[in-house]
């Protein structure tokens, strides 16, 4: 099969053409009936992943990273020897190594963020602009990138910092204050290519490939708080057909769209994420690079709706017939397409029955990895040590051990601090954005994120000391964002109800063993709060759904219809543990604040935790009840002293190790006392 | 004036559910439903709206209907089929679908075998997809 390059815009371009279809100076035409193959390489959302690392654990970790997709790259660039490497975008932000180029140590002007740097050795031809560009900032993006955009926010008097050495291009973000779009729209690039006449005789020539980027207009949304008043967005397809014969009249010889986005067949709207599989139809376009929904594309097993769409061949890589690649992140995988090309005497034509399109895995069949480049890990070992000494870095200290061996039991020491930088946290915000509620009372709910389901080391276990930030990492395991929701009395029992299915109910009057903890309801559901404002019992003799009683605020019984704010996370207060009346619906705050950060902020504040005021509030108790037999759970072994400096008087050692060889000892709590 | 407001938009929301259709009104009225919000408490009728709605491919629906199922509430309990729309959210990049098959992973839930390594993965994405979201 073949087909014209921008047949629909001859005429159009027909008053153009004979000025355009000259090359650059010095370029060599080509000979009628060359043909060559010319691949176009992606990366895309790389995320700043340079080398194997994870830095919240502080640990290796081969599945990611720049420094191994080098390596795919030197594969694919000695087998086409006519190659373009281009990365879509989502290129800056991501790990805590762009966070601590971006936020702790400012990137100098005359340095070059590690990323580009990387970027530059590999030698990029071009790249995008994805939407986690605009992550920190206009002013910051204009810097690192060696731009001066001219907009709002922006000082005009700083100079031209160091960018990375190939040109970006986005042809969908505008300044306000000019009209004009921030970067390049489009570039053309020189490629001096080698290939064969009609007889397989060698032949030069110079191709002039055009690159055209664009980003998800949404960003106007997510990025509101930076671009507001700033900046606008088109759609896609009005970028594209404005720009496009533009491209076409300064003599671009084929068209790839560097399009950060997915594939979405809805109706097309010029403010849609992924317009991609719109784009594919505007004229012109030999071949899109797209990105952003973290896929891999051609996969003919992919079940992944945007794959399966009309006019999406997800076996070959075309969508509405348009040679179109997607590699997945983190540098994982390697996208190539190998554009069959061929000289017509006016025009270089795309033949697709021979072009390919593949994406190459840096994981290898037997699961092992491509080796890494040395060279990358060199260049940026002053940003990776750097990083690694910050993440280490003391944000506060602690006079108390916060551990949740025994957090079931009562334990507070692991979850107080989090509940007291929640509330904190919705106080502030509920005072200085939603005063309509600034008479409801704030609570704040957390659950121990680890308790052993994972083995005896798989507990919360900050030592006293210096916290730093991968302690906050123990502290609240999962990137989660601060949501508050509105409930009243009645939904915040049925909440504490729901909670409380991590314990069995327990026969007062059995004498054999009973166990105390329901493995079939997670930890991490259980919620609890540490208000001294608050205060309830866990009736473990009553029948599920029965159990919390005298649940009182400030001391009186909360009536069912008082109202209250409850911080908690977006899982949650989203859905997640099934808890009633929890699915998104009650949602007053969804902060953009991780519940990390904002942990990380409430102790620098505070900068010293004691026990006595962040360690050791208690609201809940279970209700005191003789058991006619004992009431056992598991925790690591060698732990008791830690119940003990917890103020919990009822648990005993029962045996040391619970024969299942996984470090627990079986633990028994007095549940009269 | 609250429930003639009400049901005007419920009037409006079931009009437009006819014509089209529109996953975020099903599953607001679904969750309406969920509630007793405004209308008379109905479980099948709700898990019936926010299950088009996630066969709409809305990825909210899709997470509150898995966990619908795998509680039996609104529909018979069909674990099978609440894994299938769970993984379904995941993969379209619902934060708090992601964060449940890593949960899941990490703790070898029942009909999960553990994965620490895709576990870990699963919460890298969760990070990422967090920067997605509108915020209010």
């Amino acid at each position: 099969m073949r087909y014209q390059i921008c047949t629909s815009l001859i005429g159009l371009l027909a008053a153009a053409s004979a000025a355009s279809a000259a090359p650059a100076q010095g370029a060599t035409p080509p000979a009628p009936g060359m043909r060559a193959v010319v691949a176009l390489l992606e990366t895309t959302d790389v995320h700043s992943n340079l080398l194997g690392y994870d830095y919240f654990r502080l640990a290796p970790e081969p599945s990611l990273g720049l420094e191994r997709t080098a390596a795919l790259i030197a594969a694919a660039r000695a087998q086409y020897p006519n190659n373009l490497l281009f990365d879509n975008g989502d290129t800056i932000q991501g790990t805590a190594l762009a966070d601590y180029e971006a936020l702790v140590a400012p990137l100098a002007c005359d340095k070059t963020l590690a990323v580009y740097k990387v970027m530059n050795l590999l030698g990029f031809d071009g790249g995008g602009i994805g939407n986690h560009e605009f992550n920190y900032g206009l002013p910051y993006l204009s810097q690192v990138t060696g731009n001066r955009f001219d907009v709002a926010g922006v000082d005009p008097a700083k100079p031209r910092c160091a960018g990375p050495n190939f040109p970006q291009v986005l042809a969908n973000v505008y300044s306000q204050k000019t009209r004009q779009p921030l970067f390049s729209p489009w570039r053309i690039i020189d490629k001096r290519i080698i290939g064969s006449s009609a007889d397989g005789m060698p032949l030069e020539a110079t191709l002039r490939v055009g690159i055209i980027g664009f980003t998800p207009p949404t960003i106007m949304s997510w990025d509101k708080r930076w671009l507001e008043g700033k900046v606008y967005t088109e759609g896609l397809r009005e970028s594209a057909a404005k720009f496009i014969p533009e491209m076409k009249a300064q003599g671009a010889d084929i068209i790839v769209a560097i399009s950060h986005g997915g594939l979405d067949d809805s109706a097309y709207s010029p403010t849609m994420e992924n317009g991609n599989w719109h784009l594919a139809q505007v004229p012109g376009i030999d071949a899109m690079l797209i990105g952003h929904s973290h896929q891999v594309f051609p996969n003919a097993a992919s079940t992944v709706p945007q794959f399966n769409l009309p006019g999406v061949d997800k076996a070959r890589g075309l969508v509405h017939n348009v040679p179109t690649v997607m590699a997945n992140m983190w540098g994982k995988h390697l996208g190539l397409i190998g554009l069959n090309l061929q000289y017509d005497g006016t025009r270089w034509i795309v033949d697709k029955s021979n072009t390919t399109v593949e994406v190459r895995s840096a994981q290898l069949a037997d699961k092992s990895f491509v080796a890494p480049d040395p060279a990358i890990a060199a260049l940026v070992a002053t940003e990776h040590e750097a990083t690694i000494a910050y993440v280490k870095t003391p944000v506060g200290t602690t006079d108390f051990r916060m551990s949740s061996y025994f957090a079931d039991v009562g334990d507070v020491s692991a979850i107080a601090v989090v509940n007291l930088a929640q509330t904190d946290y919705v106080e502030r915000f509920v005072k200085a954005s939603l005063p309509k509620y600034a008479k409801l009372p704030v609570l704040s709910m957390a659950s121990p994120f680890k308790s052993g389901h994972a083995g005896a080391s798989d507990f919360t276990d900050v030592p006293i000391g210096p916290l730093a930030l991968n302690n906050a990492a123990d502290l609240y395991l999962y990137p989660n964002a601060l949501y508050a929701v509105k409930v009243n009395g009645a939904q915040l029992k049925a909440w504490l109800e729901h909670s409380a299915n991590r314990f069995n109910t327990i026969n007062p009057a059995k004498t054999e063993l009973q166990e105390l903890i329901n493995p079939q309801f997670p930890t991490y559901n259980y919620d609890a709060m540490t208000s001294k404002d608050v205060s309830y019992q866990i009736d473990l003799s009553r029948a599920v759904g029965a159990r919390i009683v005298n649940l009182r605020y400030k001391g009186k019984p909360v009536a069912g219809a008082k109202e209250f704010l409850v911080a908690t996370n977006n899982y949650r207060a989203s859905g997640g543990g099934a808890f009633p009346g929890l699915d998104g619906s009650k949602t007053v705050i969804a902060s953009p604040d991780t519940n990390r950060e904002v942990l990380i902020a409430y102790i620098k504040k505070t900068r010293a935790l004691t026990g006595s005021k962040h360690g050791q509030v208690r609201s809940w108790r279970f209700a005191p009840m003789k058991t006619a037999g004992p009431v056992i759970f598991r925790s690591a072994q060698g732990k008791l002293e830690l119940a003990q400096q917890a103020g919990l008087n009822n648990i005993a050692l029962l045996t040391a190790d619970d024969g299942q060889g996984k470090g627990f000892s079986v633990y028994q709590i007095d549940l009269a006392k | 004036m609250i429930v003639r407001r009400l049901a005007a938009t419920l009037a409006l929301c079931a009009a437009a559910v006819q014509a089209a259709p529109q996953p975020g009104t099903d599953f607001d009225l679904g969750r309406m439903y969920r509630h007793g919000a405004g209308v008379a408490q109905d479980s099948a009728r709700a898990f019936a709206l926010i299950d088009r709605a996630a066969r709409d491919g809305h990825p909210a629906a899709l997470f509150i209907a898995a966990a619908m199922l795998a509680a039996g509430e609104g529909a018979p309990k069909d674990v099978a089929r609440s894994r299938r729309y769970l993984e379904a959210a995941a993969e379209l990049e619902y934060p708090e679908a992601l964060q449940q098959l890593a949960m899941n992973l990490r703790e070898g839930a029942p009909g999960y075998a553990r994965d620490e390594e895709r576990a870990a993965q699963l919460l890298r994405e969760l990070a990422h997809a967090m920067k997605h979201r509108a915020h209010h």
